[in-house]
C-alpha cells in the first residue's frame, strides 16, 4: 500500500477517534486537517510522498471559505430556518391537532394519523429532526397517553413523523445537498415530493391498519362527537395557511417564478405574518427566533468550514482517487456498489448528523455514483437523473438511520420529552414497524427512479 | 452553560459577555436579510426592476450572520458534539478534553485562519476591490475583514472556554482538598 493511502486511512481514523471524545466534530475537522498538513509536509520531506502541502495549501482554506460567504444557494439556509422556527412558534401545530382530533376522533388511530399529518404538512419547521420531534412528541404524547393509546404505537409514531421533515421539501437538508453536488435545488425539492407522500401515506395506512386489527392499542376517545360538516371546515381552516404558505413557496420555486433563496425570505416573511394572524407575535418571539436561527445557522455553518479545510486536506493526500478506486472495486456491479455506499451512510448515520454527513461524505461519494453508469432516464429536462434520484435514495436511508435503535438520534431526542416512566425500549419497540416501512419506501425508490425523476420532469417541461 | 455561575472565572464571563453581545447585535442581520429578499422580490416582480446591490447586499448580510454567529454558537456551547460517550464522562473528564481539543485542534485552526484571513484581506484591500459587477457594491474587503474578525472572535471564546475548563479541574481539586 502506498504511503499516501495510509495518511488517507490514518487521517480518517484520526477524525473517527477524536469524534468520540465529544469534542465538536466542526473543530475536530478543521483541527484534523491542520495536523494532517504537517503531516503531509513532512511525509513529502522525509518518506518520498508528493502530497504538495504545506502552509501556502491551507491559504485556500480561506479562499474556501470565502466561497460559502459569497454563496447565493446558501442564503436560503437561515430563511428557511427562520421559517420553520417560526411556524414552531405560530401555535400553527395545537391549532392543527385540536381541529383534526375532533375530525378523526371516531377512526380508530386517529391521533396517531393526525400526528403523521402534521408532520408531513409542517415538514417545513421540521427540518432540523431534533426541533421536530420534541414540538411533536410535546404536542401530542401526552394526549395519546391520556386516550390509552398502547405506549409502542404512539412513540414509534411520532419518531416516525417527526424524521419525515429532512425529506420533505422545503427541507434544508436538500438545500445543502444541491449546493454541495451542483445539482438544482428546484429539482431535489420537487424530486422529494412523491417519496415523502408515500412514506407519508405508508405510515398512515399502516396505522390504520394495526389499528383494525388490534383495536386495545388505541382505544376511541371517550368524548368524541358525533362527525358534523363543521369539524371538516376547522380542520380546512386551520390546514389552509400553512399549507398555502408552503405551497406557495414551493409552487413558486417549481414555477421558475423566484428562486429557492427569494422563495425563502418570502417564506420568513410569511411564517411571520401568520404568527401575527394566530396573535402569537411578540417582540419576544421574534428576539427568540432571530437568536435561535442565528446560532442553528452558525452551528451548521461551522462544520462547513471544518469540513473544508479537512476535504482540502484530504484531496491534497489523494483521498478522493483512493475512495473512488476501493469503491469501484468492489465486485458487486453497480447495484451492488450502490447498496454498500447507501449502508455505509445508514451506519454513519448512527454517529454523525445529516449535516456532517452531507459536507464530508457525499462529495466524496457523488462522483463515484456519477461514474458507476447506472442510466436514469431524465426526459432531457432533469440535469444529472442519477444525482438527484441518489440524493433522495441517501435521504430515506439518513432519515431511516436516525429513527434505527440504538443510537437513533430521533429516539434520544424522543426520549428527552417524553413523560417519566416511559422507557427507552418502548421506543425501540414503537419504530420497528416505521423502519420496515422506510426499507420498503427505500426499495420503492430503489427500483423506480421514475418516483423521483418524474415530478421535476413533467413541470419543468 | 451548564456549569454553576460561581465555578466560572470572571475574566471567562466577561470574555463570554462581549462575544454573546456583539453576536446577539448581528443576529438582527437575519432580520435584516429578511427585508432586503423581500424588497427585491418587490422591485424585480412588481416593477420590474433588478437590483444587483440588493443581491449583494443579501449574501453579504447572510455572511456577517453565519461568520460572527461561530463565536455566538461557541459562548453558548451549542456545536454539534458526538455525545454517545461524551454524556457519560464526568465533568472532569470532559474538561480535560475540551482542554485537550482546543489546544490541539481548534486553536491552531483558528490560528492559521486568522493568518491566512489577514493575507487574503489585505490583497482586496491593496486594491480596493470591487464587486464584480459595476453596479454592485464597493469595498470588498469589508466583507472579507469578517474572515479574521469572526475567527478572532471564535479564538476569544475558545480561550475563555479553555479558561474555565482549567478552572473545573482545579476547582474540583481545591474542593478534595478540603480548602
Amino acid at each position: 500500500m502506498a504511503i499516501n493511502e495510509i495518511l488517507v486511512i490514518a487521517m480518517f481514523l484520526t477524525f473517527c477517534a477524536f469524534l468520540f471524545t465529544g469534542f465538536p466534530v466542526a473543530y475536530v475537522l478543521g483541527g484534523v486537517g491542520v495536523l494532517f498538513t504537517v503531516v503531509g509536509y513532512f511525509s513529502d520531506m522525509y518518506l518520498g510522498t508528493l502530497t504538495g502541502l504545506d502552509y501556502m495549501t491551507l491559504g485556500m482554506a480561506v479562499n474556501r471559505v470565502y466561497k460559502f460567504m459569497d454563496n447565493w444557494v446558501l442564503v436560503a439556509l437561515p430563511m428557511f430556518i427562520f421559517m420553520g422556527l417560526m411556524l414552531d412558534h405560530s401555535g400553527i401545530a395545537e391549532k392543527m391537532m385540536k381541529a383534526m382530533q375532533n375530525l378523526f376522533g371516531k377512526v380508530r388511530g386517529g391521533l396517531a394519523v393526525t400526528v403523521t399529518l402534521i408532520g408531513v404538512i409542517l415538514a417545513a419547521s421540521t427540518g432540523i429532526i431534533g426541533a421536530s420531534v420534541v414540538l411533536l412528541g410535546l404536542l401530542s404524547l401526552p394526549a395519546m397517553m391520556a386516550q390509552g393509546y398502547s405506549r409502542p404505537l404512539a412513540l414509534g409514531t411520532i419518531a416516525g413523523s417527526g424524521t419525515l421533515g429532512i425529506l420533505i421539501p422545503p427541507s434544508i437538508m436538500l438545500v445543502i445537498m444541491a449546493d454541495q453536488l451542483g445539482l438544482s435545488v428546484g429539482d431535489l425539492f420537487m424530486g422529494a415530493v412523491l417519496p415523502g407522500v408515500i412514506l407519508g401515506a405508508l405510515y398512515i395506512a399502516f396505522i390504520l391498519v394495526y389499528c383494525f386489527l388490534k383495536p386495545d392499542s388505541a382505544p376511541l376517545s371517550p368524548e368524541r362527537q358525533p362527525l358534523e360538516w363543521r369539524m371538516v371546515w376547522e380542520v380546512f381552516k386551520t390546514i389552509l395557511p400553512p399549507a398555502a404558505l408552503i405551497l406557495a413557496v414551493l409552487g413558486s420555486i417549481f414555477a421558475g417564478i423566484t428562486t429557492p433563496t427569494e422563495a425563502s425570505g418570502v417564506g420568513a416573511l410569511g411564517a411571520t405574518l401568520l404568527a401575527a394572524w394566530n396573535k402569537k407575535l411578540s417582540f419576544k418571539v421574534i428576539k427568540e427566533v432571530t437568536f435561535a436561527c442565528f446560532n442553528t445557522t452558525a452551528y451548521i455553518f461551522a462544520i462547513f468550514l471544518g469540513a473544508t479545510t479537512f476535504a482540502l486536506v484530504l484531496r491534497s493526500l489523494g483521498g478522493d482517487e483512493f475512495i473512488e478506486a476501493a469503491l469501484t472495486g468492489i465486485p458487486l456491479g453497480p447495484y451492488g456498489i450502490m447498496i454498500v455506499i447507501l449502508g455505509a451512510i445508514f451506519i454513519l448515520g448512527f454517529f454523525l448528523d445529516w449535516i456532517e454527513i452531507t459536507l464530508i461524505v457525499l462529495p466524496l461519494l457523488a462522483p463515484v455514483v456519477a461514474a458507476l453508469g447506472i442510466r436514469v432516464e431524465g426526459y432531457g429536462v432533469v440535469d444529472n437523473p442519477e444525482l438527484v434520484w441518489f440524493v433522495v435514495l441517501v435521504a430515506v436511508s439518513l432519515q431511516t438511520s436516525f429513527l434505527t435503535p440504538p443510537v437513533g438520534f430521533a429516539l434520544f431526542y424522543l426520549k428527552g420529552v417524553c413523560p417519566p416512566g416511559v422507557e427507552l425500549i418502548e421506543i425501540y419497540k414503537g419504530v420497528v414497524p416505521f423502519i420496515c416501512l422506510q426499507l420498503l419506501g427505500l426499495v420503492l425508490v430503489a427500483i423506480w427512479p421514475q418516483l423521483v425523476i418524474w415530478l421535476p420532469a413533467v413541470a419543468y417541461r | 452553560m451548564s456549569e454553576p455561575k460561581e465555578a466560572t472565572p470572571a475574566i471567562c464571563r466577561c470574555l463570554d459577555g462581549m462575544v454573546a453581545g456583539i453576536g446577539k447585535t448581528v443576529a438582527w442581520a437575519n432580520g435584516l436579510l429578511v427585508l432586503a429578499i423581500i424588497l427585491n422580490v418587490l422591485l424585480r416582480y412588481v416593477f420590474d426592476m433588478g437590483q444587483v446591490f440588493l443581491e449583494e447586499l443579501q449574501w453579504h448580510l447572510y455572511a456577517l450572520a453565519v461568520m460572527i454567529g461561530l463565536s455566538y454558537s461557541q459562548v453558548v456551547d451549542s456545536p454539534i458534539r458526538v455525545d454517545i460517550l461524551y454524556q457519560k464522562f464526568s465533568r472532569r473528564t470532559k474538561a480535560k478534553w475540551e482542554i485537550f481539543g482546543i489546544l490541539f485542534f481548534l486553536l491552531p485552526w483558528i490560528i492559521i485562519l486568522i493568518l491566512q484571513g489577514v493575507d487574503f484581506w489585505s490583497e482586496s484591500w491593496r486594491v480596493n476591490e470591487h464587486s464584480d459587477s459595476p453596479l454592485g457594491l464597493p469595498f470588498r474587503w469589508i466583507i472579507k475583514a469578517l474572515i479574521p474578525i469572526s475567527f478572532a472572535l471564535l479564538g476569544l471564546a475558545s480561550v475563555s472556554r479553555l479558561i474555565s475548563s482549567f478552572a473545573v479541574i482545579f476547582g474540583e481539586r481545591k474542593v478534595r482538598h478540603g480548602n
